[in-house]
């Protein structure tokens, strides 16, 4: 009894001397702290080609938030430089930083389009999703212009407009919805290609995204995909199936176009053992504007025939594109590997890929067409 | 050979409803963490195979571990080395024991320590996050068994944080990943086993505890659901993360669990990750603490050493060693030595055990 009073004096003692110890440890680890005055944020990461010089072979750039200025609008800055690698140029823009630069918000992701087509896009890829505080929800984006350009007309605008902008696209209109997981899944997956939402500035000075770029087997962008192509993408890919979509019509020599609005569908892309893939779209949809020549409800049954001929002439089309450029956004590869047992990603894009045939079965239901009808029924 | 059974105190037992606790938490840890990656190296998309012998061959491996311990005078390990092998190998068989038990420590404790340094606190150094791991862990295995079981039971219900990541992540899954099944053979598919057993061990500290846990009918039925809950546990999480990174991603990615809580975004919350890796400090403590506790016991059997004293020591030693790791290389080098000894253990040494006990005590019967 009086011996296990003794050790328990003695653990108690020790216990106390290590308690002490860790709090002075706890102590002294607060001379690490990073107040939030004195970081920057990165909102927005940029690059592109640099130099032919071994040392600034790329160009990169970042945006962002200065919260310290004690004003009450945003107020962004952006910070160049040039440098060996990704990493190396981030911690060259960070030299030329007053604040240590925190790239753990960072939301989007811009790369060079002339950088992405010559030099391709491994490299900064690879250095970028190693990194532990890279997020998985960021966006990538590919700019048409030169970064300079681009980040200074960003740098004019609110600091969340590039990466709402984005968002907004994906989810209400046309752009495939893409983040860092999907790209990184489309990029490192075997039988598939990546692609990434393209922006332009207009003659207005607006920027917009609308195309798409479609990224190859060496890392490089290989291919532009227009307006409509990328939202023939969207209704194969993405659940939201919520788009707006010029349909040109013909009758009896009259030419005209309605304005189709797809609410909802589902859509599916499989492949039978043969050299066919099978599309099949679904879609429920709302006819919003038509020529006069066109009398509801008599003319659905025309017009649902008209927009089923144009999707699958279209697909048709699309489909060729890609094969010509020997690219496979919509992951055909992937659907023949995980039904083929002794499949080869070479074999298979240079012997099977390019003869594929892509048949398409497409229904498409008109709810109605808006609040005014023609004729009484 | 004294053939009297020494009793635990029946104050000191617990109800055999927690070996589901001991059993699952002993086994949960960092391994949860990298696992997929890890056996995906043989049987890429089919791996998940593996997982399912694996837990097929413990549940045999459970059948022989309580047909050994039920002919043990004390129910545990030592004293079923000291009856069959005398007392001095019998202690240098136990002593293999505490070497792996260490191993398994240690290993536990640098590897959470780095994903700490890699995700979280890249500047500070590895001994002070020890540190307070350390304190964190002499306070539970002071408080005695019982305590670390009441820990077990929190470390089993923290994981299903977990079922909301998978609900995040089913947008951008794609099961046809999977397949082709079958499109490995057996020996691919069975080395994929061999390196996912690595996360299914800890519960060897079963053997020591035993005696702790009150007999009854429905013992060892607790304890094998405890092994079905963590199969059925890495299979699901498995199947979603195959799911969720196809086999060409997942080779860039260390820790896919860990990876595969970004994707979580929460209006709030910008970053779920860092939330998720402090919570699993709760899912590492169990093997941890349940570990040194079996060193400690082992050593207060063996060599009658005070369990404060070897309790001391023991920390001091693994934060000694966990400070020597310095890189990935190292600790990888831990892991493999401690794969190759649990596999020594688990394929060979405990069933030609099971199989040298049946054989004596037939013998012993019949001279009677």
């Amino acid at each position: 009894m009086n011996n296990s009073t003794i050790v328990n004096i003695f653990l108690r003692k020790i216990f106390k001397f290590i308690l002490s110890f860790i709090l002075l440890t706890a102590l002294a680890g607060c001379s690490r702290y990073r107040v939030v005055d004195q970081i920057k944020m990165v909102d927005i990461m940029g690059f592109e080609q640099g130099n032919n010089s071994a040392d600034s072979k790329l160009y990169g750039g970042v945006i962002i938030h200065e919260y310290s200025m004690g004003k009450e609008e945003d107020v962004l800055t952006s910070i160049m430089s040039y440098g060996k690698s990704a990493t190396q140029t981030l911690s060259q823009i960070n030299q030329k930083s007053p604040n240590l630069l925190e790239i753990g918000k960072t939301q989007v992701i811009v790369l060079g389009a002339d950088f992405a087509k010559e030099q391709g896009i491994y490299e900064v890829v690879h250095s970028i999703c190693r990194n532990a505080k890279i997020g998985a929800n960021l966006k990538i984006v590919i700019s048409e212009e030169p970064l300079s350009v681009f980040f200074k007309k960003l740098t004019e605008l609110d600091g969340n407009f590039l990466p709402h902008l984005l968002e907004q696209n994906m989810i209400h209109n046309i752009l495939p919805e893409s983040n860092m997981q999907t790209f990184l899944y489309n990029f490192y997956g075997i039988g598939r290609d990546a692609y990434i939402p393209y922006s332009t500035i207009t003659r207005e000075g607006d920027i917009v995204v609308k195309k798409l770029g479609v990224i190859d087997q060496n890392s490089k962008l290989k291919l532009l995909l227009e307006e409509e192509e990328a939202t023939l993408i969207k209704l194969i890919q993405d659940q939201s199936k919520e788009i707006f979509f010029p349909v040109p019509i013909e009758r009896d020599g009259k030419e005209g176009s309605i304005t189709l609005k797809s609410l909802r569908g589902k859509s599916n892309l499989k492949s039978n053992h043969h050299d066919i893939v099978l599309l099949r779209l679904k879609l429920d949809t709302i006819i919003l504007d038509y020529p006069e020549w066109i009398k509801l409800p008599d003319d659905y049954a025309f017009l649902e025939k008209e927009i089923k001929n144009f999707f699958k002439k279209r697909y048709q089309e699309l489909f060729k594109k890609f094969q010509d450029n020997h690219v496979d956004p919509l992951g055909i590869g992937d659907i023949y590997r995980s039904k083929n047992k002794n499949w080869n990603e070479k074999d298979f894009y240079n012997k099977r890929y390019p003869n594929l045939k892509l048949e398409s079965t497409i229904k498409i239901d008109i709810l109605q067409s808006g609040v005014g009808e023609d004729t009484y029924e | 050979m004294s053939n009297e059974k020494i009793k635990i105190r029946e104050s000191l037992t617990l109800s055999p409803f927690f070996l589901f606790f001991l059993i699952h938490s002993s086994q949960t840890g960092i391994g949860m963490l990298s696992m997929q990656r890890d056996i995906a190296k043989y049987a890429e998309q089919d791996a998940w195979i593996g997982i399912v012998i694996a837990g097929l061959y413990l549940h045999v491996l459970f059948f022989m571990l309580f047909k050994i311990l039920a002919s043990s005078n004390n129910g545990d390990v030592i004293s079923l080395h000291h009856q069959y092998f005398g007392k001095i190998f019998g202690n240098i068989l136990s002593m293999v024991f505490v070497v792996y038990f260490f191993l398994l420590l240690l290993l536990v404790f640098r590897s959470y320590i780095e994903i700490l340094q890699i995700w979280v606190y890249s500047i500070v150094a590895p001994w002070e996050i020890g540190l307070v791991i350390t304190v964190v862990i002499f306070y539970i295995v002071l408080g005695g068994f019982r305590v670390i079981a009441g820990i077990s039971f929190w470390s089993t219900l923290i994981p299903i944080i977990l079922v909301f990541i998978l609900g995040y992540t089913l947008k951008f899954s794609h099961f046809s990943n999977l397949q082709p099944f079958f499109n490995h053979n057996i020996k691919e598919i069975l080395l994929s086993s061999k390196e996912g057993i690595i996360s299914f061990v800890g519960f060897e500290t079963v053997l020591l505890f035993f005696p702790f846990i009150k007999k009854g009918r429905s013992t060892k039925r607790w304890a094998h659901l405890g092994l079905l809950f963590t199969t059925l546990t890495y299979l699901i999480l498995t199947v979603i993360t195959y799911a969720f990174y196809n086999q060409g991603m997942l080779k860039y990615i260390i820790w896919p669990t860990l990876s595969m809580t970004k994707i979580v975004q929460v209006p709030f919350i910008e970053r779920f990750e860092y939330i998720f890796i402090f919570s699993w400090l709760l899912v590492v403590m169990p093997p941890m603490c349940l570990c040194i506790w079996a060193i400690t016991r082992s050593l207060k059997e063996m060599l009658n050493i005070k369990s404060s004293f070897s309790l001391t020591g023991i920390l001091v030693l693994v934060n000694i060693l966990s400070i020597l790791l310095i890189d990935r290389d190292s600790i990888h080098f831990v892991k493999k030595a401690t794969t190759q000894l649990s596999i020594y253990i688990l394929f060979i040494y405990i069933p030609l055990l099971f199989l040298y006990v049946i054989v004596k005590n037939k013998i012993q019967s019949n001279k009677k």
